[in-house]
């Protein structure tokens, strides 16, 4: 009996001594690219160009960032993004969870309708709608306005099915009692499950600010004036190559990497605040039987 | 749902009409926006690389165009990575376009659908265009369609790749400059192996080059060898890449690879890493564009005077036959959309880029902004410093340009070696193709994976394949 | 209230419902099955940029059959996509499973934050740093000469291709699965592993037969997910593709990309992405069936 306890504790210790090196070496993979950005951002010009992973500036210098700010009038796109990110960021939620908390009531004429009209979207290839969708969007005269970088992707089926999931593990007895006081739908939904979904709400939130705010491709098709630039158009025109035709145009890899830094920032900030309930909110909201 | 008091339910009735009511409305507002498009009398601009060098100067270069032709002029400027997307989008759905910018293969792949306006009338009209002393009636000629129409105007000179060379290391090295392959592959091999840099590390490699292996066209020219496709004596096409001829040329490059004198990236290399790479003492050889000769040695000195480094350009390697050739660059082109309701302002706007005036523009930059004009003489302000003399046309088409500053160190002998034995490549819609098939067999080849005749029966099959030939 | 008839006032009823999800079927009808239907029809089209495009039938379709290319994709996008699917569900599981097992708190919360990190990162950084890190000579070849093993150029070698593909997207997806799985782990009633540790089982066991099984909802919600996303694969293999490799590892999205917005062919582009949807749809429909996971 001892000894068999013995034996298993030793074959424990090793078994987490692998187990650690293991998460160590996946985590050192993670966390080196970042470090590299930032060091990368910290040197000089020429230093920049050398073609190694650097841990530490050989020789510290913001001359990165300088250049990021001075070149690109960074201010008008950073306002424009979180303009574009924020409310559009609000918007989402405040729809998707309407549309999850339908999704949960019990049968009502037209649901399997809306329960298609809502899951197909997700299969449609993007680049198939393209072009069909830059004709809507002109046809409603937003091209070239920042509302036509909130309205895209208002609404998305991963959104309202998740929150719909989480609004499903919120007890019915709690809404019995407003039920009883004569309340109607929209003020169950207002305040009996939206302030109970609160990780549900920072889940989809989340992923909603990093999509908006490291979307591309819709700013390049929708948005034509410069003073209208989000984030990544600015910080992508900063590097112009072309190979076919000559070039001139270069900027030094620190101040690419102050762009990066720049606009990962914000993203960590709000994963940093909202970690808690993010966390729980997926758990809920994901896990169904 | 149990039933609501009535009370309730009226109050109900109203919120949810005025919902209702408020879509309603934000509906047809958008869609009333969408009809009363107004039809601005302004020429709107599309262009991956004329107008302002960062998104904050575009508006004022669209100022400075206006004050100088009268034309109000909206520039739409789509970074460049995803500048045919967003080409290829507008002009699909009819987005009203007056004037665009795009190279010569992106415009043969949209002949087929018969979108510009031929421009050929309106060029001989054009005193500007149709001076033989700005440019020459044979430049004309070269890009005229098979209709015998033109379809787009010149943006620049667009000059065109060749060796460049670290001269610093071949002096030290006490090097003489190369005539055939061979002195080339000695001068890689002194490279790589000798330590020019002098730090006693054998850190160096004898050349770098990109991905694309679109630069190491000077290897191939000096065989006679032209990229992409050319027409045989029967007029159909074959690929001289992928003929017999070109065996020594990627025996040469295999060889280079083998004895470690190629950097060995130069798959994955895009054309900043190779850069990189020789502005880093990591390379004493790499081929690229004539303009950067005299770029490498502005950003070297720019953060170190003290360097020892010089970057020259070399002439291209002679062939047993006694040939040299180099690929001069690809047109950029622009061109009116047939759709364009302000065809005579959006010309006059190419015609302005021809002048002295448009040269200016296309160079220094914006009076006031990137120069100032002092008693005759320009002054180039701090950020014209550092926009370093391009706005779209660092190098101007018209034979009648100097640049009031002189050119940058060893930018002038570049341009010559090009435009000495420089030829520009035959433009035919299957190049995205040609492209395709000829890097990834050439990569193989010189990687040793395969003999070069297999790789050349490889890409003549593969062209077979996609319909070509 | 006054008497109507049952579908009526059914409808009454629920009208405020209906209000709530107006906006999301709005835009669903505006922004995807208007714009899948004109897809639709341009994939029936010899589509014109000006002027009116012709119908043209089934031809782009036909095309599509007949061209070797297409059926070098699409064999390219299922191993891919599959491998994607099984990988990106089972190996996180893993290791929140293995991660489970670390006593530390402290370790368990920064593990978990930094597993994220790679999924904020975009695909032109990521594919920037492996091709680094796979480089002759990058950090992995210094760790072979070390050993003595000849430096490998793993990314132009067509053997490694897809297996590089598939790990490289493991990595960057890892730990937002993971996170996943490590919630609905700590959801789990501590009761239950409780009484398994009275009865003398051991972690492995307790993993097993009680932390897996209770995982199995995750797992399905996870594999859909993969699936749907399966065949769209795009950035990824944009930013890592190099011809050498490009017969092993070209998917259908860079395949319609190519020949939408860079050959101009639009129809034949469309009638690629309306195959795309059917067989995401076909796929979906089979894989709730099978995991019998309903919305």
């Amino acid at each position: 009996m001892y000894s068999r306890l013995y034996r298993r504790t030793t074959g424990k210790r090793i078994f987490s001594a692998v187990n650690i090196t293991f998460l160590m070496i996946l985590a050192m993979t993670m966390i080196i690219p970042f470090l590299n950005v930032l060091a990368v951002s910290f040197t000089t010009n020429l230093e920049s160009y050398e073609n190694t992973i650097k841990l530490f500036p050989r020789e510290f210098s913001i001359i990165g960032y300088i250049n990021l700010f001075r070149r690109v009038a960074i201010a008008g796109p950073l306002l424009n993004n979180t303009i574009v990110t924020v409310s559009g960021t609000l918007i989402h939620i405040l729809l998707c969870s309407m549309a999850g908390f339908v999704l949960v009531r019990s049968r009502f004429p037209g649901k399997t309708l809306a329960v298609v009209l809502i899951t197909v979207p997700m299969m449609i290839p993007f680049q198939m709608i393209i072009i069909p969708v830059f004709v809507t969007m002109r046809r409603f005269g937003l091209i070239d306005t920042l509302s036509s970088l909130i309205l895209i992707d208002i609404v998305s089926t991963f959104s309202i099915l998740l929150m719909k999931n989480y609004f499903e593990s919120i007890p019915r007895s709690l809404e019995e009692s407003a039920v009883i006081d004569g309340a109607n739908e929209w003020i169950v939904f207002a305040k009996v499950y939206l302030p109970l979904a609160k990780p549900g709400i920072a889940t989809i939130g989340i992923f909603q600010f990093v999509s908006r705010w490291n979307h591309f491709l819709p700013a390049v098709l929708f948005i034509n004036s410069t003073d209208k630039y989000t984030l990544q158009i600015a910080l992508k025109s900063l590097v112009v190559s072309s190979e076919l035709t000559s070039t001139t145009q270069s900027v030094a890899n620190n101040a690419r990497m102050a762009g990066i830094v720049v606009s990962i920032i914000p993203l960590l900030l709000v994963y940093i605040l909202a970690q808690k309930y993010f966390i729980s909110g997926i758990m809920v909201g994901a896990v169904k039987e | 749902m149990k039933p609501m008091k009535p009370k309730k339910s009226m109050k109900m009735q109203k919120i949810s009409l005025l919902i209702a009511f408020l879509l309603l409305f934000a509906v047809t507002t958008i869609y009333a926006g969408g009809v009363e498009e107004a039809k601005p009398e302004k020429v709107t601009w599309v262009t991956s690389v004329q107008g302002g060098r960062e998104p904050a100067e575009d508006p004022l270069f669209a100022e400075e165009v206006e004050r100088l032709t009268g034309i109000e002029v909206e520039l739409i400027k789509p970074p460049s990575s995803e500048y045919d997307t967003k080409l290829t989008t507008m002009l699909a759905t009819g987005e009203p376009v007056d004037l665009v910018y795009l190279n010569a293969g992106t415009m043969a792949r949209l002949m087929e659908q018969d979108l510009f306006e031929p421009l050929t009338k309106r060029i001989e009209a054009s005193p500007v265009l149709s001076d033989e002393a700005v440019i020459p009636q044979a430049e004309w000629d070269r890009i005229k369609y098979e209709d015998g129409e033109i379809y787009g105007v010149f943006n620049k000179f667009e000059q065109g790749t060749l060796p460049i060379v670290r001269y610093d290391w071949m002096e030290k090295l006490g090097l003489d400059e190369p005539e055939t392959l061979e002195d080339y592959y000695e001068i890689l091999k002194a490279f790589t192996f000798d330590d020019p840099d002098g730090n006693g590390k054998d850190d160096t490699y004898g050349m770098v080059i990109g991905y694309t292996l679109y630069e190491t066209n000077a290897l191939f020219g000096a065989y006679d060898l032209a990229r992409g496709f050319q027409h045989d004596a029967k007029g159909s096409l074959y690929s001289p890449y992928a003929t017999e001829k070109a065996v020594p040329v990627y025996e040469f490059l295999a060889r280079v690879y083998r004895e470690g004198l190629l950097e060995p990236n130069f798959i994955t290399n895009n054309s900043a890493n190779f850069r990189d790479m020789f502005m880093t003492d990591q390379a004493g050889m790499t081929f690229y564009w004539a303009a950067w000769v005299g770029l490498f040695n502005q950003t070297v000195k720019a953060d170190n005077p003290a360097s020892p480094f010089k970057a020259r350009g070399l002439n291209p390697p002679v062939g047993p036959d006694g040939h040299r050739r180099l690929l001069s660059g690809q047109d950029g082109l622009m061109a009116i959309p047939r759709e364009s309701e302000n065809k005579d302002a959006a010309f006059k706007i190419m015609e302005f880029w021809h002048t002295h005036q448009g040269n200016i523009l296309s160079t220094l930059g914006i009076d006031g902004h990137d120069y100032v004009l002092e008693n005759g003489k320009y002054k180039l302000t701090e950020i014209g410093k550092q926009h370093a003399m391009d706005h779209g046309a660092p190098q101007p088409k018209s034979l009648q340009w100097v640049n009031p500053f002189g050119e940058l160190e060893g930018f002038d002998e570049a341009a010559e070696i090009i435009l000495n034995y420089g030829v520009p490549q035959m433009v035919t819609p299957y190049d995205k193709i040609w492209e395709d098939v000829t890097r990834s067999e050439a990569a193989k080849i010189i990687m040793g994976t395969i003999t070069p005749q297999q790789g050349i029966a490889s890409m003549n099959r593969r062209f077979k394949e996609e319909g070509i030939f | 209230m006054k008497k109507k008839s049952p579908l009526t006032s059914q409808f009454s009823r629920n009208r405020l419902l209906y209000l709530m999800i107006l906006p999301a079927a709005a835009y669903f009808i505006t922004f995807s099955f208007f714009p899948l239907a004109d897809g639709i029809k341009m994939s029936l089209q010899d589509f014109r940029f000006v002027g009116a495009s012709s119908y043209i039938g089934l031809e782009n379709y036909r095309t599509m059959f007949i061209t070797p290319g297409f059926w070098r994709v699409f064999g390219n996008t299922l191993i891919l996509g599959l491998s994607n699917v099984l990988l990106t569900a089972f190996v996180p599981m893993f290791i929140a499973l293995s991660l489970n097992e670390v006593a530390n708190r402290g370790f368990k919360r920064t593990f978990q934050s930094i597993l994220y990190l790679p999924h904020i990162l975009s695909w032109v950084v990521v594919g920037g740093l492996w091709v680094f890190i796979l480089s002759p000579n990058g950090l992995v070849n210094a760790a072979r000469v070390l050993f003595d093993q000849e430096s490998i150029y793993f990314f132009v070698v067509e053997k490694y291709a897809r297996g590089l593909m598939i790990g490289i997207n493991l990595w960057k997806q890892a730990g937002y699965v993971c996170i996943l799985f490590l919630a609905a782990i700590s959801g789990i009633n501590p009761e239950i592993y409780e009484a398994a540790l009275i009865d003398g089982a051991n972690s492995a066991q307790r993993a097993w037969y009680i932390t897996v099984p209770e995982l199995t909802g995750t797992l399905k919600v996870v594999m859909l997910l993969n699936v749907m996303g399966a065949l769209r694969i795009f950035d990824q293999i944009y930013v890592l593709r190099n011809e050498v490799i490009a017969e092993k590892i070209d998917v259908l999205m860079y395949y319609v990309y190519i020949h939408g917005l860079e050959q101009f062919k639009i129809g034949y582009a469309s009638a690629i992405s309306v195959f795309i949807f059917l067989i995401t749809l076909l796929v979906t429909l089979l894989v709730r069936r099978v995991t019998k996971y309903h919305v």
